[in-house]
Parts: structure tokens; C-alpha cells; sequence
């Protein structure tokens, strides 16, 4: 099982990858691979429904802290963590495959 | 204490275009702080984000002077982060494309980064522990 770091930065009203990266997550998880998804810049206006079929299929969903307050975002949908950037420094180095979408 | 790595992030926003240069700077900031050996392979627009010609300017909408309006520059990023690396016992290689800065005229840089080929960037990826690609859109 390798560990997966996916990266979202836009919104999905700005974007098609937002959508792309989370069906690489979903896609990824349903193989049995261990799969977060970082959330940063615009990823964060994701909501609860849209991320709904990737914590279903257990994607963890993660939500850098900085953006939030960027975007003066202070309740986040249900399931989804507030993190530091520290998180995914602390993946790379532990040899994750972190990719940024 | 953690151990060190080497890591390599590889840049193509050009300045003040994306918050993914933000990103990346936050990223570089926390792994120099962590005294990890860097590698940065710059290319695209992201050859600019070194360029030693970077002024500050003045804004008369704001009635400010440049020393007021204090505007960021970039150079002065990556000189802060060549500076944490150092501090905290790490390195920073910063590579800048030499095609792309060719083709964009971008070969005045500050000091303590490179000129560098798609050959430094294979270096860094067979020599790094991990690393990252930020792409632009």
C-alpha cells in the first residue's frame, strides 16, 4: 500500500482538474492505496457534497490552515481537517508520492 | 530531530501571476527551516523569480512612495531562503533553465543561484529523496 498525497489547488469553478484529482483519489483509494487530499489556495471553497464520494471511499481530506484564513473560511465541511503546510513537507520526506493538481 | 533529506521541488509560475508561487515559497520556507538539502529547478516563467533587476516602485493611487509601498519582491524571497538554508544547516541549489532564461533574456539573476540545463533537473530527481513538481495552468 503506498501513501498518496494529492494536492488540489483550484476551485471546481475554475478548473476541471479539481474534479480529476478527486477522482484519481477516489480511483486511487478503491484500489486499497492510502490516499489524502490536501486541500490549498481555492481547493479549499470545496464543499461537503463534492467531497463527499472521496471520504466515502476513505480519502482523507485535509485543508491548509493558511487558505483557510485567506479566505476567511471559518467552518469547514464536515470530515475535513484544518492543517498545517507542515503536513505535506512531513509526506515528502517520508517518501510520499505527493502530486499537485 | 528529523533527518535531513534531499528534496526537489521543480517552479514555472512566473512572478505575481498564481498564489502557487506563494505555495511553493511557504513549502521551500518550512523545508530550509528544516535544514533538508534543496534543489529548485526553475523553468518557464519561474526563470523570473531571481531576476536581480526587481525594483520596488512607488504607487500614486495610494500616494505612496516606494518606500511605503514596500511592494514584494521576489528576489528578495529567494534570498531569504538561500539565507534559512545556510542558517539552519542546509543547502538551496537553485537552477534556473538556461533555455528558458535564453528565451526570455532573464539571465541577470542575484547572487548565490545558477544557470542550469534539463540535465541539473534529471540530477536532482536521481539524487533526491522526493520530490515535487508544482505545474502551472
Amino acid at each position: 500500500m503506498r501513501d498518496y498525497v494529492l494536492i488540489l489547488s483550484h476551485s471546481t469553478l475554475e478548473s476541471v482538474d479539481a474534479q480529476r484529482g478527486l477522482s484519481l483519489a477516489i480511483d486511487l483509494a478503491l484500489q486499497g492505496e492510502e490516499v489524502t487530499l490536501y486541500l490549498v489556495q481555492n481547493g479549499v471553497f470545496a464543499s461537503e457534497d463534492w467531497l463527499r464520494p472521496a471520504l466515502a471511499s476513505g480519502v482523507r481530506v485535509l485543508a491548509d490552515e493558511f487558505s483557510l484564513q485567506e479566505r476567511g473560511i471559518s467552518r469547514r465541511p464536515v470530515n475535513v481537517q484544518a492543517s498545517p503546510l507542515d503536513f505535506v513537507l512531513d509526506r515528502l520526506e517520508a517518501g510520499a508520492q505527493v502530486i499537485w493538481h | 530531530m528529523k533527518s535531513r533529506r534531499t528534496l526537489t521541488f521543480v517552479l514555472m509560475d512566473a512572478p505575481y501571476e498564481s498564489a502557487r508561487t506563494t505555495t511553493a515559497m511557504r513549502l521551500l520556507n518550512l523545508a530550509a527551516l528544516r535544514g533538508h538539502e534543496i534543489n529548485v529547478f526553475a523553468y518557464e516563467g519561474a526563470v523570473y523569480l531571481t531576476g536581480r533587476q526587481q525594483t520596488q516602485h512607488p504607487n500614486p493611487v495610494h500616494a505612496n512612495n516606494d518606500t511605503e509601498e514596500n511592494h514584494p519582491l521576489p528576489k528578495e524571497w529567494v534570498q531569504a531562503l538561500l539565507n534559512c538554508a545556510e542558517a539552519n544547516g542546509g543547502t538551496l541549489d537553485w537552477a534556473n533553465c538556461g533555455l528558458c532564461v535564453d528565451e526570455r533574456g532573464a539571465s541577470e539573476t542575484i547572487e548565490g543561484v545558477r544557470r542550469g540545463t534539463p540535465a541539473d533537473l534529471l540530477d536532482f530527481l536521481n539524487r533526491s529523496d522526493n520530490a515535487l513538481v508544482i505545474p502551472t495552468r
